[in-house]
């Protein structure tokens, strides 16, 4: 029996290792290599986080992430409590519309928001046509457009972790409470969020971790203006040709991002063991 | 108390499930809902609680009328089919919200949760979390957090279905004990007899969303006042006859060319009247020969049940079943005769 287990999974292992740990192994080896001598120095992640632009980076990747993380449960939890309180019919179409924003191409998408934010588009040629401003706001390659891409993208994952979550909450639970004489926001806040506080870490650690090494978003509405770590890797890769330096932003990204996901599997909240 | 007063429940638009619904539970007292599922009981139950509104109608509860009163501010426990105790919480905390959400604080609400706790055995429990407990304790849980509070009502919906038989019947006596010693109004939901006879003063039948019979659980089992009534109690037996008279209290009945006398026969029944005539498999008996209030008949099954023996015979009227004392005289298939108990003969209009 163990056998056989083990044997069914060995090709996926086997192909997870050769084109995934097996690249993410020489990139750690590159980063820790020094381009001339080939002999191992930690000099690349020093000039990283000494160099200031690196450093701003850094702190405006950490940053966006938070905002855009926050914003998102802000916006989640209001309307998974709505979907997983839908009658199971309608939920499933209504889930599928929350889904809709994840199957779109990402740069088809992206693209979208240009339209909107640009120097010529819909925000603009409106103010500018109501007399409100005589020259086109600057909205695009700011951070305020990578918070609102990335938020965007990334809501219906927090949606879907939630809802999940929320679906398990049996409608009594909540019953009882009102009947206990608390009020819709008290039976939210003491029963509804401890109990899909799963959904909540497992949505926040996709998102974050989403936001923070994201692409196709910080390129288009970011730009070389507004940098993102995953932005600052393309233009070390691509246009400093400096692949020492890129290797150590990628080794910094993938480290942080599993960094956050021990953290907060470090510190969640006890699963209520329910039943 | 409880008073519903022209009840309209509307579940889906203009349908309604209840209709100039009227019930009033006295002060201390438990009524007890009964009916199969789909009759409108717990939905009589979610409007007290608040968590169905009705289309028109008033109810009031120790005479504040709460018909447009969310439910946290109704004052009313409830007490769930599947407990609904919060898995997050402990014991002592399920048993003490009730009490936060009245600012309840410091050393009294410590001191109530364990006079809660004490009331439903639960000593020395109060740090578990509930998935740590058996149902048993688990609904003594629910229980003790509905009444912790106070409340001028008690709701209890179906709170013994999720437990096994022998575990019921013990429960079942416990929330007796517990609603007499607090005297707390208590309406009870259930759809098995059984249960609704041994735990009220007052059982309530119910059938699609209006009330076919009100009275103590013995007048219920007894005297049952519509033939819905007499079948959900369980009257195994029931034909068709005819009023040949009324008089002194008794009712002279004819049925397929035989007479027959019943002695309880509250309707305002008249010769002449089409009726139905009930009795229970133990109100009836073989007999070698025919006497009064006899039918022949035809034994076609004999089964042993231990203290008993169950018979199924044929008669003119149709199958009977006939439960007797298993020390009585043996009856083979074969003919023989069906001595009816006028005592226990039920008759109801044909409606």
């Amino acid at each position: 029996m163990r056998r056989t287990i083990t044997i069914l999974v060995l090709p996926a292992l086997l192909f997870i290792f050769i084109f995934f740990v097996l690249p993410l192994l020489f990139l750690l080896a590159q980063s820790v290599q020094d381009p001339e001598t080939g002999r191992l120095t930690l000099a690349g992640y020093g000039d990283f986080f000494q160099r200031e632009t690196s450093q701003i980076i850094y702190v405006r990747t950490l940053r966006l992430g938070l905002t855009i993380t926050i914003i998102d449960i802000v916006l989640a939890y209001p309307a998974s409590y709505f979907l997983a309180r839908m009658p199971a019919r309608r939920r499933t179409l209504a889930m599928s519309l929350v889904i809709l924003p994840l199957m779109t191409n990402p740069v088809a998408r992206t693209y979208a928001w240009l339209i909107i934010l640009g120097r010529t588009g819909l925000i603009n040629n409106v103010l500018l046509g109501l007399g409100l401003i005589d020259q086109p706001a600057r909205l695009i390659f700011t951070e305020g457009a990578i918070i609102l891409g990335l938020a965007q993208l990334f809501l219906p994952l927090m949606i879907l972790s939630l809802v999940s979550a929320m679906e398990n909450i049996p409608e009594d639970i909540e019953q009882a409470a009102r009947s206990l004489g608390a009020n819709s926001l008290t039976t939210f806040l003491r029963v509804i969020v401890p109990l899909s506080a799963d959904g909540l870490v497992l949505g926040a650690t996709l998102v974050f971790t989403g936001s923070i090494t994201a692409y196709v978003t910080p390129v288009i509405l970011g730009g070389n203006r507004m940098l993102m770590l995953s932005t600052l890797l393309r233009q070390r890769a691509l246009m400093a040709f400096d692949e020492q330096g890129a290797t150590v932003v990628a080794v910094v990204m993938i480290a942080t991002a599993l960094a956050v996901n021990l953290i907060v599997r470090l510190f969640r909240p006890k699963p209520a063991a329910q039943r | 108390m409880l008073e519903i007063t022209d009840l309209r429940v509307e579940y889906e638009k203009g349908v309604p499930t209840l209709d100039h619904y009227d019930l009033t539970v006295h002060s201390g007292e438990l009524v007890s809902l009964l009916g199969p599922s789909g009759c409108g009981k717990t939905t009589t139950l979610r409007a007290v609680a608040g968590f169905v509104v009705p289309a028109s109608g008033q109810i009031t509860v120790a005479g504040r009328d709460v018909t447009r009163i969310p439910p946290n501010q109704r004052d009313i426990g409830l007490v769930f089919q599947s407990y609904a105790l919060f898995p997050h919480l402990t014991v002592a905390q399920n048993i003490a919200f009730g009490l936060r959400m009245r600012g309840v604080r410091g050393s009294e609400r410590d001191r109530r949760v364990a006079e809660a706790l004490k009331l439903v055995d639960l000593e020395g429990l109060g740090g578990r979390r509930p998935a740590q407990l058996s149902g048993g304790q688990q609904q003594r849980v629910a229980l003790a957090r509905a009444v912790v509070i106070e409340p001028q009502l008690l709701l209890l919906d179906e709170p013994l279905s999720n437990l096994d038989a022998k575990l019921r019947v013990t429960m079942r006596t416990e929330i007796r004990r517990l609603q007499q010693r607090l005297g707390v109004t208590t309406l009870y939901v259930t759809h098995d007899q059984i249960e609704a006879l041994a735990i009220s003063d007052r059982v309530v039948v119910m059938n699609q969303g209006r009330i076919e019979q009100s009275g103590s659980p013995e007048e219920i089992y007894k005297q049952p006042a519509t033939p819905f009534v007499a079948d959900f109690l369980g009257f195994e037996n029931h034909f068709a006859g005819t009023v040949t008279a009324v008089q002194n209290g008794e009712t002279q009945l004819q049925a397929a060319g035989r007479s027959f006398t019943a002695i309880h026969a509250d309707h305002d029944l008249n010769p002449g009247n089409d009726v139905w005539v009930y009795f229970r498999s133990e109100a009836a008996q073989l007999a070698a020969a025919p006497a009064a209030n006899s039918l022949p008949v035809e034994v076609l099954l004999r089964t042993f049940q231990g203290s008993a023996v169950e018979y199924v015979v044929q008669s003119a009227q149709g199958e009977f079943k006939v439960r007797m004392p298993e020390d009585q005289l043996r009856f083979d298939p074969g003919p023989a005769h069906l001595l009816l108990n006028p005592q226990q003969l039920i008759v109801m209009p044909k409606t």
